[in-house]
């Protein structure tokens, strides 16, 4: 139970949005799908009295673009995974959606946008917009602004939306190369412990990966020094090169930082293995 | 019992989720020859119910099972001197069955013979009792209140009575523990309802599971728990869990009025063991062990990474 007398508001513009986020600025909150908002508000670790849901907004459409695809903030996992668009132009998306626990009640419900809102550091979508270079375009009093991935998630559960603003959309560059995919839960219920986006592209003959959930915010990892001749990839040299850039790793009740950076090693080996060796995602 | 041959146990044991109302009525239904919904069963009124001690080591089947059948028999005596009034022959060899009472060649409707004992027990000769009603307890027969010689006293009927094997693989790099096989026979006596059986077997074992690999409860310097959702306080879901292959043994107890052991403690008692030994069994050429439960992963990796040395 909610126990904390609150204001219920579905505006029907983003100007109207934008105004009663500035209006009760730091008493108020964005519900996108709630499934992480509404229980923190049942246990009152969050008692704003004022709750802004963006369901007016028409916020849930996934459109094909020249070059990239704009996602609505509001799109559930169930839209992501059953887009034709993005299993054709980001399948990483796609494959990230279907991996998402909690029953179709959370997948129905949980989106993409308040994910990234909410960044967490134990969970998957910021990592894997970062290593997509993707850029997320918010609304504010001032208008649309666009801030790439790997600047808007600022710590563990920070980002770089301003009072007045919420995430309108999110643009996706259509995935040029192949990606290599692996994360590691301590069980189907536990957030990510480590995640492992690994990217290859095929213009620069380079290679990374943007490993999620070890550290406060993603940390890409430039891999193309240990790319061989043979299109393969030096796996031997991984462990120690993720164990120096990971080197202030993220703790919380389910791991602490000591069990992360021990780990992130072999997850990054095992989406590096997945990007030359899996099915070609 | 109603006038309308209607019957309701009230029972003193209670039913954590566990089916015994369900194996209550059966039992007693099965007295009287009728199907299970003639039989309604009152569990934790306190205000209608008798004193029952609780629900706890599987007694309620031993005990709560075994007093309703009891009471049921001695309603059943007097239901049988009724009809054999009625029916102008022996009590001895009626046969309750199909929702009548007689035997061969003469039978009387059970309903009708409990009319007619609240109606008319005054009017008919030898049936001069108009009651249907009988309290009854059963103990077990190797439970000891009284100290023996050596000054021992025991609380408990029943043991857990089950044996568990598993297969468990566990990631080296990672020391994550995947289960992979489950297998378990358990021996709880005479087998009341055989499905609430296994669904016990079932729960118990990913309940054993869950407390063998994942669950735990830390607190931080203040005493807050830091595991405040189910997220962070990890059960097993359905996907970490393997199909278990569930065996029984049937070895009837001689100490019990329906020859009952109790069903409810087989699988977690023997789950969390089983899941520990097998993950040192596959740490076993490491030469390390984990004692600490939850064999969390990072437990289980800082055991592989620390070489033997812990």
């Amino acid at each position: 139970m909610i126990r904390t007398d609150l204001r219920y508001h579905r505006p029907g513009t983003p100007r109207e949005a934008g105004a009663l986020l500035a209006g009760h600025a730091g008493d108020a909150v964005v519900l996108g799908g709630g499934t992480v908002l509404l229980p923190m508000m049942g246990r009152a670790e969050i008692t704003a009295r004022h709750v802004v849901d963006l369901r007016g907004l028409g916020l849930d459409a996934i459109t094909e673009h020249a070059g990239h695809v704009e996602i609505g903030a509001m799109a559930t996992y169930r839209h992501l995974y059953t887009s034709p668009v993005l299993a054709r132009r980001v399948p990483l998306l796609s494959r990230m959606a279907v991996g998402i626990t909690g029953g179709e009640q959370i997948r129905n419900l949980g989106t993409i946008g308040g994910s990234a809102c909410f960044a967490n550091p134990s969970s998957e979508v910021p990592a894997v917009l970062v290593a997509l270079g993707a850029t997320l375009r918010l609304h504010g009093p001032a208008g649309y602004r666009d801030v790439a991935a790997a600047g808007f998630f600022g710590g563990a559960f920070a980002t770089d939306l301003a009072d007045g603003e919420f995430l309108a959309s999110l643009l996706v560059p259509h995935q040029q190369g192949r990606t290599g995919y692996h994360k590691l839960k301590l069980c189907e219920g536990s957030w990510p412990i480590v995640t492992a986006v690994a990217t290859a592209d095929p213009e620069r003959d380079g290679a990374a990966v943007t490993v999620g959930a070890a550290q406060a915010v993603p940390a890409r990892i430039e891999l193309t020094a240990l790319l061989s001749g043979d299109g393969g990839l030096d796996l031997g040299s991984v462990d120690a090169l993720v164990r120096r850039q990971i080197d202030d790793p993220w703790s919380d009740v389910l791991a602490d930082g000591t069990y992360r950076r021990e780990v992130a090693g072999a997850v990054v080996r095992r989406a590096v293995t997945d990007l030359f060796e899996g099915p070609n995602r | 019992m109603s006038p309308t041959g209607g019957i309701t146990v009230l029972t003193g044991v209670t039913s954590p989720g566990t089916g015994n109302e369900t194996s209550i009525a059966a039992l007693v239904a099965r007295e009287f020859g009728l199907p299970v919904d003639a039989v309604a069963v009152v569990q934790g009124d306190t205000d209608a119910c008798p004193f029952g001690f609780g629900n706890s080591s599987s007694r309620s089947l031993t005990a709560g099972g075994g007093a309703a059948v009891r009471a049921a028999r001695k309603v059943r005596d007097r239901m049988a001197a009724a009809a054999a009034t009625l029916l102008g022959v022996p009590a001895d060899g009626l046969v309750f069955s199909g929702g009548q009472i007689g035997s061969d060649t003469v039978r009387i409707g059970f309903a009708e013979v409990a009319d007619q004992v609240y109606r008319n027990a005054y009017a008919i000769p030898e049936l001069d009792d108009p009651l249907l009603e009988a309290t009854a307890v059963v103990r077990p027969l190797n439970s000891r209140y009284v100290p023996d010689e050596q000054g021992r006293t025991s609380g408990y009927p029943n043991y857990a009575y089950s044996a568990h094997v598993c297969v468990v693989e566990v990631d080296a790099e990672t020391g994550r523990v995947e289960l992979l096989d489950y297998t378990a026979v358990d021996d709880c006596g005479v087998q009341i309802s055989p499905a609430f059986v296994a669904g016990q077997l079932y729960g118990g074992i990913v309940m054993g599971v869950g407390g063998a690999l994942f669950e735990q409860l830390p607190y931080d310097a203040t005493g807050r728990p830091l595991a405040r959702t189910l997220k962070h306080y990890l059960v097993p879901r359905a996907t970490d869990v393997p199909d278990i292959a569930l065996g029984h043994q049937v070895t009837p107890s001689p100490y019990t009025l329906l020859g009952t052991k109790g069903a409810g403690e087989s699988g977690l008692s023997g789950a969390v063991a089983c899941v520990a030994n097998a993950v040192n069994d596959a740490l076993r050429p490491l030469g390390v062990r984990v004692h600490q439960m939850p064999l969390s992963a990072p437990r289980v990796l800082a055991a592989i990474r620390s070489g033997g040395a812990a």
